[in-house]
C-alpha cells in the first residue's frame, strides 16, 4: 500500500496571516520524505493538512492522484503519528493497535492477529496486555507506529516523532523507522527539525522556512549544493566571505578581500547574478597549509579556539586584517591545532558555493 | 533527603505547620470528637445524660420519618447529580471545543456568575421565578398552554431546579477541566483510524473524560446531602430531607445527641459514597 | 461540511439554553430589585429605587452588613495565615508524619457545614461560652484554613525549598526568608486564597445561623427577611450582594491573573 503525494500551491492563513504559501511538492511513491525546518516554519501546519485535520485555504492535496482535499482524516489514505503519540490510556496496546480495525468492521479474532503482526514488525511481540503507561517512551513510539500502520494506508505521517526520545534511542529508531519504511513500501512524510535525524533517514528532504519551501532534493544534495543561504546555513556549519562579481565573457571572476578567484560556472547557484555575492563553504572544506594555484588562501589565521569533538577537531580562525570574520573549521582527529596558533588556511575551489 | 534527624530546618518547619494543626485540633477534631460522644449519649428531659448508648442510632431505624428523610436526601442528591452532569457535559464540551481559545475564559466566567450570589439569595430567586405569580406560570399563561397557576414552588421539583442549577455551574467547570487537559491528538488518532464522532466520543472522550464527571458528580452528591437552605427555601415542608430533620432536633426540642446521632448518619453516607467513587475510579485506572 | 456546521448550531442552541436557565434567576432577581409595587412578581412597574432606600435605611440590616464584612476579612486573615505557614511548613521539609499532618489540615473540607457547625455550638454550649460573632469568625476560620493550604501548598513545590535556600545561603534571617522570598513568591495564591475565602464566609449560612444569636451576619439577616415572603427589599439587598461579589472577582482577574499570566 503506497501512493504518489502532491501538493499543489497550498496556502494556509490563522488570522490573516500566512502560516503557509504556495507551497508546491512532489513526493514519489514509496520514498522516505523529511519535511525539515525551524520551528514557526510551517511544518507542522502542512502535516496537518495532509492529515486532514486542517483545511488549506488554498490550493489541493493529491495522493496516488486522487483529490483528497476537504475529505474527512477517517477517509484518507493517511495516518498520523502523533508527537505525543496519542495512544489512548484506557486501553491496552493490543486494543490500540487494532483500533483502526475495530472501525472497520473487523471481528475481534482478526483483528488481534493482525494487530499481533504488526506489533512484530514494530518489535513489540509479548506486550500486547500491557496499558501504555507501562511502556517507556521509545515502546509506545513504535505501538504509535503499529496503530497507525495496522490499518494500511497509502501515505503515513509522522509528526516529531522521535522528539521526546534521548539521543541514543532516537538513533536506533531512525535506523528502525527507515527499514519498516523500505519493508512494507508505504510513503513516509516525517517532520522533524533536526538537521542530522532527516539526512540520516531521508529518501527526499524539504526544507522549510517562514511557509514556504526553500529547497528539496536527497540529502547530499541538499547539504552539498543547497538552493540559497538559509538552507546553506540550516543544514550544517556555514562559514560565508563578501566577494564582487565581475564577469568577462564566460570567465567568471570574484574579488574577496583575500584576493580574486575564477569559479566555474556551476558555482553559482540561482538565476540571477548579481555584482555582490557571497561565498559560501562547508568547515570541513577548509585545509591548512599554503594553497596550490587556483584555490582561495586566506592568508595566516590565528587560531581562536580549538575543541576535540569526537569524530572531528572544531576550530575558529579569526581572518588577517579582519575583526569580525570568524571562519568555522573542522579538521581530522590527529590534526594538532592549539589556540593562539598562526597558521595558513585555504578552500579548493570546487567546494564553495556563490549566492 | 534522608532519615529522620531533627535539623534545624526541619524544627523551623514544623513550628510553622503547629498553629494550623493546633487550630484544626481545637476547633475542629475536639469538637467533632465531641459530637460523636454525644451522639452516644441522650438526652432525658431538659438534661444530658452521660450514659454510653446506641440509643439514638437505634432510635433513628425505629421513626419512619427519618429514615425517610435519609432516603429523600439520596434520592434528590441521586436525581440532581445526574441532572447537573447531563446538563454540564454538553455545555463543557461546547465551551472547550467549540468556542475560540480567547473567550473560553470568558464563556466560563458567564457559566458560574450566579455562583456569587449569595447562596440564600438564589434559593429565594428560584422561589420568585417558580412562585404562582411568578414569571414562569405567567409566560405558560400568557402563552396560553395553562389556565392555572402550577403548583412549582414548594415542591421537591423546586428543589431539585435550586440545586441543579448550583451544580451545572460546578460540574461544567470540573468537567472542562477534564477536557482541556486532554490532548487533542487523542480525538485525531480517533478520526485518523476511521472512527465517527459519536464513537469517538463514546470510545474515546467519554472514557476520558470520566474522572472529570467523577469528581464533579461527588461534589454535587456530597454538597447536596448536607445542605439545608435550598430544601428549606424552596422544598416547603412537604417532604423533609435528613438536614431539615436535624435542624428540627436542634430547634424545637434542643436534643442535641439525636442531631449528633443524624449528622453522623449523614457523614457517613457520604463517605460510603465517597469510597464507592474512590474504588470505582481506581479500578478504572489501574 | 455540513454535519458539523450543524453540530456546531445545536451546540451553540443548547449552550445559550443553559446559559438562559443560569441566569435567569439572577436577573429575576435583579429586575424586580427595581418594582415598583409591593410584590417582585409580574407585571414590573418600575423601575424604582424605593428598596435600596429602604435597604440603607434599615439599620439591622446594614449592620449586618458590617458584621459579614467584618468577619469574612478578619477570618479569611487568620485562615490565610495558619494555611500559608503550614503550606511552608510542609513544602519545606519531610517532616515525619507530614503526611498526618496534611490530613489533619485538610479534614475540614471533606465534612459537611451544618456537622462543623453543630460540633462547635455543642462544644460551646458545653464549655459556657455564648454564641457571638466571635464564634462566627473561628467557625469560618476553621473551614478556610484547609481551603487556603490546600490552594498554597498546591503552588509550592521544589524550587520553593531551592528558593528560600538560596536566601539562607546568602545571609538572610529565617524573618527575612520569611518577608522577601517566601510570601512574594507565593503572593498570587495568597491572594487568591484569601479573596475565595472572604467570598466563602461572606456567603456562609449555616454556621452563622447555627453560632450567632443577637449580632447576625448578612446571610442570616436575609434569612429572616425571608419569612416575610417574597419582597422587593430582599431582592434589592440580594442585587447588592450579587453586584458587589461580581466587581470583587473581576477586580481581582484584573489585578493579580493578568499581571501574572494565567495561574
Amino acid at each position: 500500500m503506497t501512493a504518489e503525494l502532491s501538493i499543489v500551491d497550498v496556502g494556509r492563513d490563522f488570522g490573516g496571516q500566512a502560516v503557509l504559501r504556495d507551497v508546491t511538492l512532489k513526493v514519489a511513491a514509496g520514498s522516505y520524505a523529511v519535511l525539515l525546518g525551524p520551528s514557526g516554519c510551517g511544518k507542522t501546519t502542512l502535516l496537518l493538512i495532509l492529515g486532514g485535520f486542517l483545511d488549506p485555504t488554498r490550493g489541493r492535496v493529491l495522493i496516488g492522484g486522487r483529490d483528497v482535499t476537504g475529505m474527512a482524516p477517517a477517509r484518507r489514505p493517511t495516518t498520523t503519528v502523533f508527537q505525543d503519540y496519542a495512544l489512548f490510556p484506557h486501553m491496552s496496546i493490543l486494543e490500540n493497535v487494532g483500533f483502526g480495525q475495530r472501525m472497520r468492521g473487523l471481528s475481534r479474532r482478526e483483528r488481534d492477529a493482525k494487530s499481533l503482526e504488526f506489533l512484530d514488525l514494530v518489535g513489540l511481540a509479548g506486550s500486547e496486555r500491557k496499558k501504555p503507561h507501562e511502556l517507556s517512551g521509545g515502546q509506545r513510539q513504535r505501538v504509535a507506529l503499529a496503530r497507525a500502520l495496522a490499518v494500511n494506508p497509502d501515505v503515513l505521517l509522522l509528526d516529531e516523532p522521535l522528539g521526546a526520545l534521548d539521543l541514543n534511542l532516537r538513533r536506533l529508531m531512525q535506523d528502525e523507522l527507515k527499514s519498516i519504511q523500505r519493508r512494507i513500501g508505504t510513503t513516509f512524510v516525517h517532520v522533524t527539525h533536526d538537521q542530522e535525524e532527516a539526512m540520516a533517514i531521508a529518501d527526499e528532504i524539504i526544507v522549510m522556512d517562514k511557509g514556504t519551501v526553500m529547497d528539496s532534493g536527497h540529502p547530499d544534495k541538499v547539504y552539498l549544493r543547497p538552493r540559497n543561504q538559509f538552507t546553506a546555513a540550516f543544514m550544517g556549519e556555514a562559514n560565508f566571505l563578501n566577494g564582487r562579481m565581475t564577469e568577462t565573457g564566460s570567465r567568471v571572476q570574484v574579488e574577496t578581500e583575500f584576493g580574486s578567484l575564477e569559479l566555474p560556472s556551476e558555482a553559482f547557484i540561482g538565476g540571477d547574478r548579481e555584482a555582490e555575492v557571497q561565498l559560501f563553504f562547508r568547515p570541513e572544506s577548509i585545509r591548512l597549509g599554503m594553497a596550490p594555484a587556483g584555490a582561495l588562501a586566506l592568508g595566516d589565521a590565528i587560531v581562536e579556539d580549538s575543541a576535540f569533538l569526537g569524530t572531528h577537531r572544531r576550530c575558529l580562525f579569526r581572518l588577517n586584517d579582519s575583526e569580525s570574520t570568524l571562519i568555522k573549521a573542522w579538521f581530522r582527529q590527529g590534526e594538532s591545532v592549539s589556540a593562539g596558533q598562526s597558521l595558513p588556511i585555504w578552500i579548493g575551489i570546487d567546494s564553495i558555493l556563490c549566492y | 533527603m534522608s532519615g529522620g534527624a531533627w535539623t534545624r530546618e526541619r524544627i523551623l518547619a514544623l513550628g510553622f505547620v503547629l498553629p494550623a494543626l493546633a487550630w484544626t485540633l481545637v476547633f475542629f477534631v475536639a469538637p467533632f470528637g465531641f459530637m460523636v460522644a454525644m451522639s452516644l449519649w441522650r438526652r432525658a428531659g431538659a438534661e444530658l445524660v452521660r450514659d454510653w448508648s446506641l440509643v439514638n442510632y437505634l432510635g433513628f431505624l425505629a421513626r419512619p420519618h427519618f429514615v425517610e428523610g435519609l432516603l429523600n436526601s439520596i434520592e434528590i442528591a441521586a436525581i440532581v447529580t445526574a441532572a447537573s452532569v447531563a446538563l454540564a457535559y454538553p455545555l463543557a464540551w461546547f465551551i472547550a471545543a467549540r468556542v475560540p481559545a480567547g473567550w473560553q475564559r470568558i464563556a466560563l466566567a458567564l457559566a458560574i456568575v450566579p455562583f456569587w450570589t449569595s447562596y440564600v439569595v438564589r434559593s429565594y430567586a428560584w422561589t420568585l421565578v417558580l412562585s404562582n405569580k411568578g414569571v414562569v406560570n405567567e409566560w405558560l399563561t400568557s402563552a396560553g398552554l395553562i389556565s392555572e397557576p402550577l403548583q412549582l414552588s414548594s415542591t421537591r421539583f423546586a428543589t431539585v431546579t435550586g440545586f441543579v442549577h448550583f451544580f451545572v455551574m460546578l460540574s461544567t467547570l470540573t468537567i472542562f477541566a477534564n477536557l482541556k487537559q486532554l490532548s487533542p491528538n487523542y480525538a485525531r488518532a480517533a478520526a485518523d483510524l476511521g472512527a465517527g464522532g459519536f464513537q469517538t466520543f463514546r470510545l474515546v472522550v467519554l472514557p476520558l473524560t470520566l474522572p472529570g464527571i467523577m469528581v464533579g458528580g461527588f461534589l454535587s452528591f456530597a454538597l447536596c446531602l448536607g445542605d439545608y437552605i435550598t430544601p428549606q427555601i424552596l422544598g416547603g415542608n412537604n417532604e423533609l430531607v435528613l438536614p431539615q430533620i436535624i435542624m428540627l432536633q436542634l430547634g424545637r426540642r434542643a436534643d442535641f445527641p439525636m442531631a449528633s446521632a443524624l449528622s453522623i448518619i449523614l457523614m457517613l453516607t457520604v463517605t460510603l459514597a465517597y469510597l464507592a467513587c474512590a474504588r470505582w475510579l481506581k479500578l478504572e485506572r489501574a | 461540511m455540513t454535519s458539523r456546521r450543524l453540530g456546531n448550531w445545536l451546540g451553540l442552541a443548547y449552550a445559550l439554553t443553559v446559559f438562559a436557565f443560569i441566569f435567569l434567576p439572577v436577573a429575576v432577581l435583579v429586575l424586580y430589585s427595581f418594582q415598583g409595587g409591593r410584590l417582585p412578581v409580574p407585571p414590573f412597574d418600575g423601575p424604582s429605587l424605593k428598596w435600596y432606600g429602604q435597604i440603607f435605611a434599615d439599620r439591622k440590616l446594614m449592620s449586618a452588613l458590617a458584621n459579614s464584612l467584618g468577619v469574612a476579612a478578619i477570618s479569611s486573615a487568620v485562615a490565610c495565615v495558619l494555611g500559608f505557614l503550614a503550606a511552608l511548613g510542609l513544602a519545606r521539609q519531610r517532616i515525619p508524619g507530614a503526611a498526618l499532618m496534611r490530613s489533619v489540615i485538610i479534614a475540614p473540607l471533606t465534612v459537611s457545614y451544618l456537622i462543623i457547625g453543630l460540633g462547635l455550638l455543642a462544644s460551646l454550649n458545653a464549655s459556657g461560652f455564648r454564641p457571638s460573632l466571635l464564634s462566627v469568625g473561628i467557625g469560618h476560620a476553621v473551614i478556610n484554613t484547609p481551603l487556603c493550604f490546600a490552594i498554597i501548598y498546591s503552588q509550592t513545590g521544589a524550587h520553593q525549598i531551592n528558593f528560600e535556600r538560596a536566601a539562607r545561603d546568602l545571609g538572610a534571617t529565617e524573618l527575612r526568608v520569611l518577608w522577601h522570598v517566601s510570601a512574594p513568591v507565593l503572593a498570587p495564591a495568597i491572594l487568591a486564597s484569601y479573596f475565595l475565602s472572604v467570598t466563602f464566609s461572606w456567603d456562609e449560612f449555616i454556621i452563622a445561623f447555627l453560632l450567632s444569636r443577637f449580632e447576625v451576619t448578612l446571610p442570616v439577616e436575609i434569612w429572616s427577611l425571608l419569612r416575610s415572603g417574597l419582597n422587593p427589599k430582599t431582592n434589592a439587598i440580594g442585587s447588592i450582594v450579587f453586584l458587589s461579589s461580581v466587581l470583587l472577582v473581576f477586580a481581582l482577574e484584573l489585578l493579580v491573573f493578568r499581571k501574572r499570566g494565567n495561574p
